[in-house]
């Protein structure tokens, strides 16, 4: 059995989400483009943990950067666990969620993530990611 | 102390104090582990790209070389698409895209590895021989996979799963999302999924909601911005691809009637003064009606006579009897007695009264709203073009009954618990308030029904009169999109408005790329015309309070020498219209505005 802590599209954790997608333009003018995805699980009765410390330590979202080459820096997303939130958030920091998330429809994470990227190259840049930290999923 | 073999104890000696094992159970959580990652494509292009201005596939003056990006489950199939891929979206629908894709000979379709599977669609600039200026125009799932067997191909319908998206909302996040809707559970069905609740709302807001290429829930205004997103000339729009359907008079809908019928109760006191002195009307004194051997009034009866005539006493003032003697005149003037005061006796009698009386009942109130939404400008060009709608509201309140029972119980003092509701005794009138409702029933739930109705019938007038379409095609542009304002000037046709529908249409084979759109446009007078508008806020309803002057009541007592003592007090009856269903119709209008979209067509 694999975790099935995943990202998703949708509040009903339906569709898994493969991948954010936003279009920026060259000279930076393009604006800012905010998503929410969910982080959850549809299984029942199962709990999500940091396993670092399960339970205690808080389960972390955080910005990764394959960083090769010219890319996109990760200050150019911002996360937040509300809309209101993103705004204040600071660029390229990590989001806490808390220290557990429980399984089922209802009880998945909102992550509002802002995608704000400056005057760069033309291109496709895949060099940035969400990663939440490695979890335990046991028996809630 | 020490546990050994048997149970018994070893220690120092002294009375054992029990035998024990403390134990304490480990739970430990094994299961798996795992980083869930969502990996994040941020396509940089020139803003020219973005804005729609240019687009891969027109080239201008030279030829445009461009191709597409599709995935399925996150591979690319690209390489084995098969004809045409279109993508549509229409406001508030789900956007689909269709393609086929070829299958080796011997390939066995499984339904269950299709379905739900992810599925992106990108048109790419290939004019450098590489991919770039990369646009999305599609994500989705997999929704119908359809096969023919041994036809070498399998084609998909996909879908960006609007519904499944907006149902697995809470209805708050729905309520929050469709910011500026109306909502009424005396309008719309309590029970609603959260589809169906966003449905709901939509009916009252002039807006769309869908999902954005890349997934977003996104709500789109209908009214065209100013300046148009896009714009479009004979440069750029395909000929003979432009047409304008204009919509008949009969479906432009500009005066709607609402009836909405609220009934709840309203509880009343008549109040009424009761004042008697009858040696004041006799014009005599005490001692001259004691000697003429008069009654005296019996403060029972009094109290009786009023209880009799269904009155309540609010509150009663005695004309004691004299607490000293009173001598009784003679003839000539010489004393012929005297009259004793007995306190423990004369206590049960007076020399008049002065009372407040109540009588309390309930009605019940029936007000119905006649409203009408009009647009005076349309009304004023193509003349009257009406529908109707309904509804209605019941105040939820205890059994009328009852309530005038249990204000009877408590004016008599025979309970201590008071009613939910009792009007005050405002004296020579009848005064009324009313009843506490539930909060699904009472005067803000029917001013939010009213209110959710008004604003349907507005929605309703303008979706009417954004009818008229004016269809167009171009080179395939993935920023034109269903939230865009498209101003438009060729082939004789100059308008400006919101894209109603976008269907892309990309042939790598044939080397077609266009996109096809139409936009509503909403007209009925023309530019510069301006509409009144009406804040939305529901009529005001009938209020509680005095309403009607009371005639006094009529105190007979038979309390003269030689007569049976009977004190009578006849109170006004209840006018009819105070107690039976109080009927009333109140009409107010509502001018709805519509925006004034440019459209010009050149014959």
């Amino acid at each position: 059995m694999s975790n099935t802590l995943l990202f998703y599209s949708d509040a009903g954790l339906t569709v898994p989400l493969s991948r954010l997608e936003a279009a920026q333009a060259t000279d930076g003018s393009a604006g800012a483009v905010d998503r929410v995805v969910w982080l959850g699980s549809p299984v029942s009765g199962h709990a999500f943990q940091a396993s670092s410390a399960p339970g205690v330590a808080p389960i972390i979202v955080s910005i990764a950067d394959s960083l090769t080459g010219l890319q996109i820096p990760a200050s150019s997303i911002r996360l937040a666990a509300t809309s209101g939130g993103l705004s204040g958030a600071t660029p390229g920091a990590t989001l806490a969620l808390g220290a557990e998330i429980l399984s089922g429809v209802g009880n998945a994470a909102e992550v509002y993530v802002r995608i704000d990227a400056a005057a760069i190259a033309a291109g496709v840049y895949d060099n940035l990611s969400l990663r939440c930290v490695e979890t335990l999923e046991v028996i809630a | 102390m020490i546990e050994i073999a048997g149970g018994a104890l070893a220690d120092s000696g002294g009375i054992p104090a029990g035998v024990g094992v403390a134990t304490l159970p480990v739970r430990i959580d094994v299961g798996p582990t795992g980083t869930a990652t969502l990996p994040v494509r941020i396509s940089v292009v020139s803003t020219e790209v973005l804005s729609g201005a240019e687009t891969a596939t027109d080239g201008g003056t030279v030829a445009a070389v461009w191709g597409i990006l599709v995935e399925v489950g996150g591979v690319d199939v690209t390489a084995s698409v098969i004809g045409e891929v279109t993508v549509e979206a229409e406001e508030s629908a789900a956007r689909v895209a269709d393609f086929s894709l070829h299958q080796p000979p011997g390939t066995v379709f499984v339904p269950a590895s299709w379905s739900g599977r992810p599925v992106r669609i990108y048109l790419n600039d290939m004019s450098a021989g590489v991919p770039a200026s990369q646009m999305l125009i599609f994500s989705g799932v997999v929704d119908l996979p359809q096969v023919e067997p041994r036809g070498g191909q399998i084609r998909l319908r996909c879908t960006d799963n609007r519904q499944g998206a907006i149902s697995a909302l809470e209805k708050a996040a729905v309520a929050s999302l469709l910011a500026g809707s109306r909502y009424s559970p005396a309008v719309f069905a309590a029970g609603a999924t959260a589809l169906q609740h966003a449905n709901d709302r939509l009916s009252t807001l002039a807006s769309a909601l869908d999902l954005a290429p890349d997934g977003a829930l996104r709500v789109t205004p209908w009214a065209a911005k100013t300046p148009a997103d896009l714009s479009f000339t004979d440069d750029q729009v395909l000929d003979e691809s432009v047409s304008v359907d204009v919509a008949e008079r009969g479906s432009l809908i500009n005066s709607i009637k609402v009836d909405f019928g609220y009934r709840f109760p309203r509880i009343k006191a008549e109040g009424y003064l009761v004042s008697y002195n009858p040696l004041a009307l006799n014009h005599t004194s005490f001692a001259y009606w004691v000697r003429a051997g008069n009654y005296l009034l019996q403060r029972a009866a009094v109290e009786a006579a009023i209880g009799a005539a269904g009155g309540s006493i609010i509150e009663i003032t005695w004309i004691n009897l004299p607490t000293k003697a009173v001598v009784i005149p003679g003839a000539g003037g010489v004393p012929a007695g005297a009259w004793l005061p007995n306190p423990p006796v004369d206590a049960q009698y007076c020399l008049g009264f002065s009372a407040v009386v109540s009588f309390d009942y309930a009605q019940k109130v029936e007000e119905t709203h006649q409203i009408t939404v009009y647009n005076p400008v349309s009304v004023a060009t193509v003349g009257v073009v009406s529908s109707s709608m309904s509804g209605a509201l019941e105040g939820v309140y205890e059994d009328t009954v009852a309530v005038e029972q249990n204000i009877l119980l408590y004016r008599e003092g025979v309970t201590a618990i008071p009613p939910k509701n009792i009007a005050p005794v405002e004296i020579g009138l009848t005064n009324s308030v009313n009843g506490t409702l539930t909060a699904d029933s009472d005067r803000a739930a029917a001013n939010a029904a009213m209110e959710t109705l008004i604003a349907i019938a507005s929605t309703t007038i303008h979706a009417s009169h954004r009818q008229h379409a004016v269809k167009a095609a171009v080179p395939a542009n993935p920023a034109l999109d269903i939230d865009k304002t498209v101003a438009i000037d060729a082939q004789g046709v100059t308008a400006r408005g919101k894209v109603r529908r976008v269907v892309h249409r990309l042939d790598p084979s044939s080397g077609s790329a266009i996109s096809e759109f139409d936009l509503a446009v909403c007209s009925i007078a023309g530019i510069g015309i301006s509409h009144a508008d009406d804040a939305i806020a529901a009529p005001a309803g009938t209020s509680a309070g005095t309403t009607n002057a009371l005639m006094p009541p009529v105190v007979t007592w038979n309390g003269l020498a030689g007569q049976d003592q009977v004190i009578t007090i006849e109170f006004p009856g209840v006018e009819e219209a105070e107690r039976a269903r109080g009927a009333v119709t109140i009409v107010s209008e509502y001018r709805a505005a519509i925006p004034e979209d440019l459209l010009e067509v050149e014959l």
